[in-house]
This record gives structure tokens, sequence and C-alpha cells, in this order.
């Protein structure tokens, strides 16, 4: 796991490495079948478990991304562990499986990562409204710019001349997209809240 | 916006300021509304941007369950089919497992003490339809008839007439015992007919009446219990007896008894 979370923070192609590493391990590891028998009391279907596994690997990702894990961290318990907290979010917002909701009550670990995960679910169709507003060039070049991609390597998967060209057009996108948000407070108040 | 300003406030996202120019910035950013304003535009074109990334992991997921679905992968797709696996398999070996009480059951039922059963019955069948001692040359008449009761398979008839019948000799007294012990072997009073048996060998004091009512006493109990130990040691002590009547007969009983521990064995081996 030390080798993928150092290829993860490399970015670009070796964080894809990794990331894809990471879920086929988390895959193998069971993970499915841990969330499926956990839920399945709880009227939780196969689909369930396996959109809960998928939504709970992007916040781990992100916790990933942001640093915020401990020495000793074991990927399958913490997603596991999300994956239960999203579920009870998610049956709470349903109002099914109420005795899961009582059984993980005290399970507090990861909430308000799921909390927060929720909300920029919520946020998603907002996110989507703005992201349709730019060019496909925008966002494959904003997309690499967050995947840690390299300008040379954009450059090159954008087919551009030089990587001079990949920061000129990263630059712009970027501004482009600042200009868009900073002429709707409201929007920029919504997603940063 | 400057490129300059720009620049810095996504150096001050990043945490890529010094420390003095992170003072410095901090100080402006209390002071300057327009640049919290773009600061927090900056913030939510990040959102945006990793929401961009977010959607290009989401295709790659799809990607990587795509090889997923078919057989390569161990846990995850297989949950609910491996489940069907199993139950499948249980089905099965319940199944099986029933069969096979069945089987086993039957075969018992068929082999073992009933079949075990029929082999001691058959030795216990039809001895007195002829006498093996010749004795219906001089037999009395009442006890010639008592005979043919006998014979014609008259068992509570044969009860009633040898206890009417008074014996002239301890042999008459001793061929009757074995009548009656056998009639009441025959209309299913098994222990009863142990008793008699266990009566003549005590009483008897020919080693013909001794030696035969030991035989039957062996067969009766062998009947009900084909496998008891207590009672195949018996056999065992008269199939080795060279001096006993039914040394013979004994040895082909064993010889019949090992061929049905081997079909009863057969079950649990």
């Amino acid at each position: 796991m030390e080798n993928l979370l150092v290829l993860l923070r490399n970015g670009g192609n070796d964080r894809y490495t990794a990331q894809e590493k990471i879920y086929k391990q988390l895959r193998d590891q069971g993970c499915v079948n841990i969330i499926y028998r956990s839920i399945e009391p709880y009227r939780g279907t196969l689909q369930d478990a396996e959109d809960l596994f998928q939504e709970a690997y992007l916040v781990l990702m992100k916790k990933l991304d942001k640093g915020e894990h401990q020495d000793e961290f074991n990927a399958k318990n913490y997603l596991v562990a999300i994956a239960r907290n999203l579920w009870k979010n998610t049956s709470r917002s349903n109002k099914v499986a109420e005795d899961y909701q009582n059984e993980y009550a005290n399970d507090t670990s990861v909430s308000l990562y799921c909390d927060e995960h929720l909300e920029r679910q919520e946020r998603r169709k907002l996110v989507d409204s703005i992201i349709s507003s730019l060019t496909d060039q925008c966002k494959e070049i904003l997309r690499l710019w967050m995947e840690d991609f390299s300008m040379r390597e954009i450059a090159a998967r954008l087919d551009l001349s030089s990587e001079r060209m990949a920061i000129k057009y990263k630059y712009r996108c970027h501004k482009r997209l600042v200009k868009y948000l900073a002429g709707r407070p409201n929007l920029v108040n919504e997603l940063n809240n | 916006m400057g490129s300059k300003k720009f620049d810095r406030i996504e150096a001050f996202i990043d945490g890529r300021l010094s420390d003095d120019e992170l003072k410095e910035f901090m100080e402006r950013l209390e002071v300057d509304e327009k640049l919290r304003e773009k600061l927090e535009a900056h913030k939510a074109a990040r959102l945006v941007a990793e929401s961009l990334a977010e959607h290009e992991l989401r295709d790659r997921m799809k990607k990587w369950e795509a090889p997923n679905s078919g057989t390569s992968d161990k846990e995850t797709k297989g949950a609910a089919p491996k489940q069907g696996v199993v139950r499948r398999i249980i089905s099965y070996g319940i199944a099986a497992s029933l069969l096979a009480f069945v089987v086993g059951v039957s075969y018992l039922y068929v082999d073992s003490p009933r079949h075990a059963s029929n082999v001691f019955a058959e030795r216990n069948t039809g001895e007195y339809t002829l006498t093996e001692r010749g004795m219906e040359q001089d037999m009395p008449i009442d006890l010639r008839e008592i005979y043919q009761l006998y014979a014609a398979g008259e068992w509570e008839k044969v009860i009633e007439a040898t206890r009417q019948y008074q014996p002239l000799s301890t042999d008459e007294e001793m061929t009757l015992n074995f009548l009656l012990a056998d009639s009441k072997y025959r209309i299913g009073k098994i222990g009863v007919a142990l008793d008699e048996y266990n009566n003549i060998f005590a009483t008897a004091d020919d080693r013909w009446h001794i030696d035969r009512a030991e035989w039957k006493k062996v067969l009766i109990q062998l009947e009900s219990d084909p496998f008891n130990q207590e009672y195949l040691i018996e056999l065992d002590r008269i199939a080795e007896d060279t001096n006993h009547l039914y040394q013979r007969a004994a040895q082909g009983l064993k010889s019949e008894m090992r061929g049905l521990r081997f079909t009863f064995g057969r079950l649990f081996i």
C-alpha cells in the first residue's frame, strides 16, 4: 500500500496506476461482499453494495489526495466504514433500514467525511451545469492539471506543440472558469459552503 | 485580474506561499473584499476542476469493472452468484445426504438385521417337519399329532397340545419343550422362546438337548441383534467346539455373518 500511496502522490500516469491497483486490490479483498453482508439484513441489495463500494472508493481517494490518513492506514477497513456510513445516510434519507442506523449509530469515524461527500453529491448537478459551460479542451486540460499531470504530459496528451502552450491553455481555461464563477457569487457561495 | 494576482491566489490555495508572502496575503485578505471574493471564486473553480477529475475516475472505474463482469473478479461480482453456488451446493448436499440416508437405511433394512434375521430364521425353520433322531418311528400317537400340527404351522395349537400332553419320558418332555419353545418363537414371543431354551439348557442332561438348546438360543439372540459382540463370541465358541453337535452349523453361520458384516461395513467405508 505504501508504494501505491507514493505513486498516487506522484500524480499523472503513476496516479492512474495507483488508483486502478488500489481499486482492484480492494475488490479482490472482498470489500463488496463485506459491504453486502453488512447491508443485506437491512434490505440492501448487491447493487447497493456495488454502488456503495464505488462511492466509498471515491471518498477514499479524496482522503488519500488530501493526505488525511494515518501511518497504519487500512484502506479496506476504511472503505468499508465509509460505505456503512454512506448506507446509513442513504437509508436515513430513504427512511429505510432504521435498524441499520441504530446498529451503526456509534460508528462516527468517517461520518463527517461521508456527510461532506453527500453534500458534494448534491452539488454535483450544480457543478455539472458549470462544467457544461467549458469547452472540451478546457475540461480536459483542467482535469489533467487536477490529476497532477506535468505540463509536458498535458501537451503530449492534447497534441499541443509545446509545454509552454499547455501552460498557456491551462492558464486561459482556469482564468475563464474563475471569471465565470466570480460573476456568480451565489453559485460560488453554494459551492463553497 | 492580472496574472500575478491570479498566481498569488493559486499559490495561497496550494500552500505554496512563503511565510512572508502568506502574512502579507492574509493582511490584504482582511481588508480587501474583492480579493476575498476572488479567492472564493478560485476555491469554487478548484471544486469544479476536482469534479472533472472525479468524472474521469468514475469513467475509469467503469472500465475496470468491464473485465470484472466476466469471471476474473474473485469476490465482488461473485457475491451473488457465489452465494447461489453455495446455496446450490448446500441443496445438492442435503439432497445427496437424504438419498444416502434413505439408501443406507433401506440397505440396512434389507441386508443387515432383517437379512441377518432371515439367516437365523431359516435355520430355525422346518427342523421339526421331520425329526432329526427318527423319533417318529416309536413316537406315541398324541405326540405324533403334535408334530403334525407343528408341520402344518399350527403354532397356537402346538402350544395348547404340548400343555395338555403328559410326557412319558424325559426325552419326550424335552421334545415337547423344544416344540413349545419353537412354536412360541414362531408366533413372535421371542423372549418367552428364549426363556424356554434357557430352561432346556439348564435342565437337560442329554448333550443333544443341551447343544440344541444352546444353538437355538444363539440363533434367536443373533436374530434380534446380529452384531452383538457377546452373541458373536458365543457363536465363535460353538464354531470352535469340536465336540459341539452344531459346530459345523455355527461355522457355516459365521461365514455368512462375515458376508453380512461386509455388507454392513460397506455403508461406512
